[in-house]
Formats: C-alpha cells, structure tokens, sequence
C-alpha cells in the first residue's frame, strides 16, 4: 500500500536533517565560551530550520507515500535497516521540532548561564532524535531514537530545572523508560510474528492474528499513553513541566508529548486495527475524563507553569478523542491539533519563561497589573491564551472544531462533554489571563518590569504569525495532512475484520 | 584421542597458556633481581600484551586441541582476548593506584599473571581436570590480591571472604563433577554433554551432579543465593581487584558455563530449565532491589553485576544460535563496560579510600569533565540505552528470549531494566548536579592529576561501546566467523 519514494534531491535531506543538529553538538565540544556556544547553537538550529524549506516546498501533498525516502542496510544480522521517510502525519513535526529549537535556543540566550556549552549540545542532540523519531521508517532505529531522547532531556530537566529538579527528572525518566520497554517487548514480538522484519511499511501490509493485537497494542499503548500522556498516566507531566527550564518546557510540550499521538497514527493504527477498534471505546473514555480532568485540575493551580502543565493533560485528551474518533474529521483534526497545541502551549511556556526570567516567580498571585507595565508582553499573551482557548480566527478553534466534528460522528455524548471542556478552558485561560495582566500592581517588584526585548520578540513572532495563519488558512495545513490521514484512516477500516466477541466484550464493558 | 599430527600444532594450542606461564617466571625473577616496581610492572604488561598478540598465531588454526585438557575454540579466542584486554588494563590502572598508596606492588603483578592464566586455562578447558585447575588458579591468587594491602583490615577481610567462598565453591563444585563422573564414566566435557543432552536417560544423581555443579558456578557468577560475597568482596577489595573480579575472572567462569551447558542443554533438560529460571529472575530482581539504596559506588555497581549475571542467563535459558551470540555479545559488553566503570572509579581513588561513596562523585562532571563523560557512557550502557553496547547486548539476550516465546522471563527483565533506572541515574545524578550541591559536598580528589595512560585506557573503552552501539554489524561479523 504504502510506498518509499526515494529522495530524489540529489543530497540526503533527513539525514542531514537528523546529522546537522549532531555536528553542531560536536563543534560545540570544542567551545569553551559561552557565547560563541549560544552563537553556534543558534547557527546551527537556523540552519537547520533552513532545510525545512526544501522539505516543505518539494513534498508532494498529493501523494499518501512516504517521501524522501531513504534506505540501506545497518545491521544485517538482524534485518535492520536505516530506513527514513516522510508522510503527511509527520513532515510537520519535523518543522515543528526545528522551529521549536530555535525559539528554544532564544528563549534561553539570558535564561542559561551556567554551562552554557553543556546546555546547548543536550539540546541540539534532542532536536537530532526528536527528528529522527518522525522519519524513522524502521521499528528498531525508531526505538533507538525514542530511547535516545530521553538521556538530554532529563540531564535538561535535572541539571538546569528549578529546586526540585531531581525528583522530577527522575520521575520522568522511570514512567518513560517503563513505557519503553514494554514497547521493545512488543516491538521483538512483531519483528518474530511477521517473520523477522523491522520494515514499518512492510509491517502495516503484515495481517496479525487478533488476540497478538490486543497484546502487542497494549505493550504499544503502554509507551505512547505515558508519553501523551492520557489519564490516568499523566502524573510525570506537572512535575516536569514545573522543574524544566524553559527551553525544556517548551521542547516537552512543543514536541515530546506529540510524540505518543504520533505513534498511535504510524504504529498501533495500521499494525494493529482491530485491536484498535476493539479499544476504541475505552480510550475514548479515557481522552474524555482526561479533557475534563486537565481542565478541573488547571483551576486549582497556584503556579503559572503547572496550570499549563494541567491544560496539555486537557488538550492532549483532545488529541487522542479525534484520532480515536476512527473518521477523517477527527483524525485530521487530531493532527492538526497536535500542531497548534505545540505552537500555543510553546508560545505560553515562552511567555512563562518570559516573565520568569525577570521576576523569579510563577506564583500566579505574584503577578496581577502587569499590562500597564509590559504592554507588549500582555498583547502576547493575549493572543496565545486566546488561541489555546480556541477562539475562532486562531488556529486552536481549527483544530478543535474538526475534533468536535469527529467525536460527534464517533459518539454525540463525547462531544459534548468535550465541550464541556472548552467552556472549562476559556474559563481558566481567561482567569489566569486576569490575575496575570489585568487589576493593579499588588507586587511591588514588578513596579519596574521591563517588557519584551527584541530577541524575546523575535522569538515569540514565528508563533503568533503561526496562530494566525493556521486559525485563518487552514487548508494550507491540512492539505499537507489530508492525503496520509485519510489513507490511514481507508487502511485501517479495510484491514479491520469484523468485531469478534471478545472485542464487544470489551465494548460493552465500557458501555459503548 | 584426536591427536594432531604435528607436535608442533598441539603446543600451539596452548601458545597464550605457555606465554603467560613463561612471563610469569621472568617475572618472579625480575621481583627478586630488580628491585624497582616498574620493572615487574614492564614484565607483566608485555606478557600479556604478547599473550594477546600470540592469539592472532593460533586464531587461524581453530578449533584447536591439546591432548584431553584443552580445546581452543573461537568462544575460546573470544574469551582469552577479552580476558587479556582486562588483565591488561587491570595492570596498567594497578601500577599509579599502588604507587600512591606506597605499597610495594611487585607480588601484585606476579599474582595477576597467574590469575589470567587460570583465567585462559579455564576458557579452553574441555575437561574437568583442567576445568577444576583453572578455577583454583584464579581462586588462590585472588585472595592474596584481595588483602594485598596489608595495612588495611578490610582488605583481609576480603581475603578471608574470598577464601571461604572459593573453599565451598571448589568443595560443591568437586562434588558435582564426581556424580557427573558416577553417571558418564569419564570426566570430559563431552560425555556429560551428551548425557544431559538425553533428559529419559539421565538419573536423579546426575541431575544432582549437574545442579552442584551449577552452584559451583553460581557462586564464582555471584547468582542469587549464592551472591553474598560479592559485595563486600567488590567493595573492600583494592580498585583494580575489583576490577579484575568483575570483568575477567567473571568472563572466565561464564565461558566455562557456556562450554558445560550450552543453551540447547538448558532448554532441553525440564530440571535445568527450572534451576536456571529460578537463578535468573532471583538474580535479576534482588540485585536490582538492593542496589536502589547503596550509598556505595563499588556496592552499587557489585548488586548491578548480580542483576547483570540474571540478564544473561535469559539467553541461556533460550536456544537457537540467537542465544549463542548473545551470550557472546552479552560477555563482550559486560567486560568492556565493567572495565569503564571500574577503571573511572579506579582512577578518581586518592591515597586515602577509594572513590566509592556517591558523594565522592558529586559535582564531578565540574571537576573532571572527561571522566564524567566517559562514566557516564558506561553507565549508560550499564542501563541498556540505544547507541551503547549495553543496549545491544540486552537488546539481543532479549530477543533470544522471544525468539524462544519465553514472554515471562522476558518481561521480567525488561521491568528489572526499568526498575535499575533508578539507581543508574543517581550515580549520573550526582555528577551533574549543580554547584551549589557540590559546595557542600567535600571535593576530596579534585586537584590530583588523573594518570594519562588511565584515562586513555577508559576512554578507548568508553569509544568502544559507543562504537559497538552504533555499529555492532562488525562485531556481530566477528562473533559470526570466529563461532562458525
């Protein structure tokens, strides 16, 4: 079904895209000044944000194929392939993540003045995997970069986060590593079953016998809903979110969250349908306890990046209700939300580390009477609260709105409670955006605030621009989507066989 | 029996043996001529250094064997080259950490070259007698190496313990190859092979035989229950004894458990199945649970070898030729990334105590950037992280596990690799942790200057495992042609 089209730019576009971020961590080995380090860090993500641009201009949305393709053998013995490939699901993450970097790299040039050098190399070797895990066409490179991510990412949360950084870190290294290695299990599982091959494509055309599906999706399951992460797994998110410098934050939301959104789409959909139809009902439940919950639980929060931290929990559940939804509405929606929510929670986790930066507190009681003070900084934050609540014109009630189509076609009641959660959402945004910006200075110490510099709007603009180009124009992303999404969505209704009765039994059991 | 015709090609066989033995001598005779250290310490290196480079002589005429006592195989070759690579870097970290603690360290030297011989006597032995030689020739040595400093009560303490188990070991073991003898009347390796291979022939004794044979075993592999030596052992004993206990004496014993009782050995018998079941998850799990609270490096890294030695009888509880190679793999990771681990700790001990408590380590990617770095590769690998040899070797042990359909064992490792996080991370933890933690944490070793062939020596393994993590179709390509 699917093919590899090879690349057929004359140089190897995702290799470069992976290597790129490498070399640069490599040449800042040989740095000893901070500056120079943030220079060539910048350098290096710019570059390679860069190459996005032939990505982007020479992928061809018409096709569902996997593009730029990329194929040799690595580990004979084995069977195992450095096999790269975009699709429609996954070339925007691969911009997103270099366009996240950058911001990142900005948001950090001030924020980071302890080994600089160390700093910018964890996050140039995150971007290279965090890459790598979107064009990964092979089961086993993409485990070694899903597993690869995770070593910068906690040295970025437990070296540079706040007091409790180790706890967190720790914590969210044992629930990741926990989900990952049961996907191994399964991985080695579907490598044997279907005859000793790691090839994804080939794998999605393999017919497993159900009862290995219901195992294998849930040892899938158990990585990517921690990674989500779904409710009721979701417990890692705060803590790292909270403990995480800014740039971490924003890489943690931005990309690596989606990450387990992502494979449910590649992985557990295609392999596994009826597996997937089988569990329907219940994650679906669960996306919705988790959209309410995130919501209820963000009210309560005194702390600026937790209350966001709760949001992601909310809106992923978004994410996972229109994937799940098992229509192309939802499922482009999904995706498409998994987008704008990077774009917007980034931008929020910016304009935490914004005003973190000068105050030295994310007590949100701090704050309050902050738009007479930085004018621009409120203007910021209003369009980003506004986007993440979903107002129309901006690209949250895009995604939002396709998600609510495919939950109603799935099941009404989803939709409505998942509005439900909207309403909750707008309500907690807008009373954060209140306490933060608008009454009178109560806090002395922000008597002299200074607003937004240049490099802090320089960094903040691509995602406002964003915001509005998706709220505005969306076809232009969801044409890039369409024809992969709704492939998936064909390949997985013709592969999947009539229910069997231990698969209603499960539906019943959740009351569907 | 099959004699080689030349007698020149027999000797061959036992070139690396002869070599060794023959260093040993010049060495006792420079211990008692030239009273300067470094002389022993020349001797010892360039023997083994010869012994390695005599591998390359004989690796084309494998499988070769010597009279009844010695079959040279590519497991052998294997085995002996990675013996030789630690005992050589035992040597190398041995001479500095003996110098700044101003004991004379001739003796030493001569007592390692023992050890390893006992070591390749033990990785080609295709018979009991020889089997048995070898086992006692790393025993004796060892605890002498192990209350090497005398000044230190610990380290007699080490030697006593030392003693003791390879006393019981020896003792069990002995009469497990007794009741094998009772049941296949001859004391090769090869007649009890095809007598366990055969599970309606085999008589309870045997069976008993053979599970002695495999406590003997356990105790030199430190499986759990017989694992409790090993941590005050790797924690008393001097830096590079430790070192040598845990990379080439263990490579040694689990050669010799691969030559007694292959993996199709271990799948066919019911009873063996079981025992090595048993051995397996104990090991792994208790190793796990109790490293989580050491505050001791050397402790920490005694309870990961216990959890390891579990990790690896998964492939010995699987068949197929996926279970010998990784087995294989398993052995080259597990020396190399010991050998880093214990070498960084090796080379951060002062005079005073060794480097071992967390705390020592605190701030040290601060104080020793390099160092930090390359302990944290090893640990890494440890862990079992893509892009480090560790993942590979774990990656496949866990792929001859399914390979097998063994699910259960399988996951049980997999969740003991999530559970030993943990304890990894604290050691990472503590050597990146910021600045105003290592201001209240001692910096003991901070101005001592590392020795340059030391932190060569570490970062070629560190280079080593990063490579094979990359990499592993070459070494994979190796262990294909030597096996073959």
């Amino acid at each position: 079904m699917l093919e590899l089209i090879p690349n057929q730019l004359g140089f190897p576009l995702l290799s470069l895209l992976i290597f790129v971020p490498v070399i640069g961590a490599v040449v800042l080995l040989a740095v000893r000044d901070a500056r120079a380090a943030r220079w060539i860090a910048l350098v290096f993500s710019v570059l390679e944000l860069g190459l996005c641009a032939p990505l982007l201009s020479n992928f061809d949305s018409s096709l569902a194929h996997m593009q730029f393709g990329e194929s040799m053998p690595w580990i004979s013995a084995w069977n195992i392939h450095y096999k790269l490939g975009v699709d429609g699901i996954s070339i925007l993450f691969v911009a997103l993540t270099a366009l996240l970097t950058v911001i990142s790299i900005m948001v950090s040039w001030t924020a980071i003045t302890d080994r600089v050098r160390e700093f910018m190399v964890a996050l140039l070797f995150l971007e290279a995997a965090m890459v790598g895990v979107f064009a990964a066409l092979d089961l086993f490179l993409f485990y070694i970069f899903w597993e690869a991510m995770l070593i910068p990412m906690y040295l970025l949360i437990g070296v540079w986060g706040g007091p409790n950084r180790l706890y967190a870190a720790v914590k969210f290294f044992l629930y990741t590593l926990f989900g990952s290695v049961l996907m191994l299990v399964a991985i080695l599982a579907v490598y044997f079953t279907a005859g000793g091959t790691f090839d994804v494509l080939s794998l999605m055309n393999h017919k497993f016998g159900h009862t290995f599906q219901m195992w294998a999706f849930a040892a899938f399951f158990a990585a990517f809903a921690v990674k989500v992460p779904m409710f009721p797994f979701h417990t890692w998110l705060p803590d790292a979110h909270v403990e995480a410098p800014t740039a971490g934050s924003i890489i943690l939301a931005g990309i690596l969250i989606k990450m387990g959104a992502y494979g449910f789409l590649r992985f557990s959909l295609p392999f596994f349908p009826d597996a997937t139809m089988a569990y329907t009902p219940a994650i679906m439940v669960l996306s919705v306890i988790a959209v309410i919950y995130g919501a209820y639980m963000a009210f309560a929060q005194t702390d600026f990046k937790k209350l966001i931290a709760y949001s992601s929990v909310s809106h992923m559940g978004f994410i996972t209700l229109g994937i799940f939804s098992m229509n192309s509405q939802g499922l482009e929606g999904g995706i498409l939300q998994m987008i704008n929510h990077g774009v917007s929670t980034g931008a929020l986790f910016l304009g935490v580390g914004v005003i973190y930066e000068r105050t030295h507190t994310r007590v949100i009681a701090d704050y309050g009477g902050l738009a007479s003070k930085v004018p621009v900084y409120a203007a910021f934050l209003m369009i980003i609260t506004l986007s993440s609540i979903g107002l129309p014109g901006t690209n949250g009630f895009i995604g939002e709105f396709a998600i609510l189509l495919g939950a109603f076609q799935y099941k009404a009641v989803y939709a409505v409670i998942a509005s439900l959660g909207i309403i909750l959402g707008a309500g907690y945004m807008l009373w954060l955006y209140q306490r933060v910006i608008f009454g009178t200075v109560t806090n002395p110490h922000n008597e002299h605030l200074k607003d937004m510099n240049l490099r802090e709007i320089v960094a903040a603009l691509p995602l406002v621009v964003l915001v509005f180009y998706i709220g505005l124009y969306p076809n232009a992303a969801f044409q890039v989507i369409h024809a992969s999404a709704d492939n998936l969505i064909k390949h997985v209704h013709a592969k999947a066989q009539v229910l069997p009765a231990a698969a209603q039994a499960v539906s019943t059991l959740v009351g569907n | 029996m099959n004699r080689m015709p030349a007698m020149h090609a027999d000797l061959l066989t036992v070139l690396p043996h002869i070599v060794l033995a023959a260093g040993t001598v010049v060495a006792l005779l420079a211990a008692a001529f030239a009273r300067r250290h470094g002389t022993v310490t020349y001797v010892a290196v360039s023997t083994l250094l010869f012994s390695f480079l005599s591998l390359g002589i004989l690796v084309p005429h494998l499988p070769s064997g010597f009279t009844d006592l010695f079959l040279f195989d590519g497991v052998s070759a294997l085995s002996s080259g990675l013996v030789l690579f630690a005992s050589l870097c035992v040597a190398l970290s041995a001479y500095p950490y003996f110098m700044m603690h101003a004991v004379p360290a001739r003796e030493f030297f001569i007592l390692l070259l023992l050890a390893t011989l006992g070591c390749l006597v033990i990785v080609s032995s295709s018979h009991f007698a020889s089997l048995f030689l070898g086992i006692e020739l790393i025993g004796i040595p060892l605890v002498v190496m192990g209350a090497y400093q005398r000044g230190n009560p610990t380290g007699i303490e080490v030697g006593f313990k030392y003693l003791i188990l390879a006393g019981v070991s020896s003792a069990v073991l002995l009469f497990g190859i007794a009741l094998l003898y009772a049941g296949s009347g001859s004391l090769a390796f090869g007649p009890a092979l095809a007598l366990l291979a055969h599970p309606a022939a085999v008589t309870p004794l045997t069976h008993i035989g053979a599970a002695l044979l495999i406590s003997g075993i356990g105790f030199k592999l430190a499986l759990v229950p017989f694992h409790l030596w090993a941590p005050d052992v790797y924690q008393g004993a001097p830096a590079p004894v430790t070192l040598f206990v845990a990379t080439a004496s263990k490579a040694a014993v689990i050669t010799a458990l691969l030559r007694l009782l292959p993996p199709v050995v271990v799948e066919v018998d019911r009873y063996l199945f079981i025992l090595f079941t048993v051995l397996s998850v104990t090991s792994m799990t208790a190793g796990n649970l109790l490293a989580l609270r050491q505050q001791n490096v050397k402790r920490m890294l005694a309870y990961s070898s216990i959890a390891h030695s579990g990790y690896l009888l998964v492939a010995f509880l699987s068949a197929g030729s996926l279970a010998f190679t990784a087995i294989l793999l398993y052995l080259v990771f597990y020396v190399i990334t010991n050998l880093c681990a214990f070498g960084v700790v090796s080379l951060l001990s002062g005079s005073g105590s060794d480097a071992d408590d967390l705390d020592d380590y605190a701030g040290l990617s601060w104080r020793k950037p390099w160092l930090a770095l390359v302990l944290t590769i090893s640990i890494l690998s440890l862990l079992g992280i893509p892009l480090t040899a560790g993942f590979i070797a774990k990656f496949s042990v866990v792929t001859a596990g399914m390979a097998s359909a063994h699910l259960a064992l399988v996951l049980a490792l997999v969740i003991n690799t999530a559970v030993s996080a943990y304890y990894y991370l604290r050691i990472i933890m503590a050597m990146y942790i910021g600045p105003e933690d290592v201001l209240s944490g001692e910096i003991r070793h901070s101005e001592r200057r590392v020795p340059v062939i030391g932190a060569c020596l570490v970062s070629l393994q560190a280079g080593l495992l990063l490579f094979i993590g990359i990499a592993p179709q070459y070494l994979l390509q190796l262990i294909g042609w030597l096996v073959s």
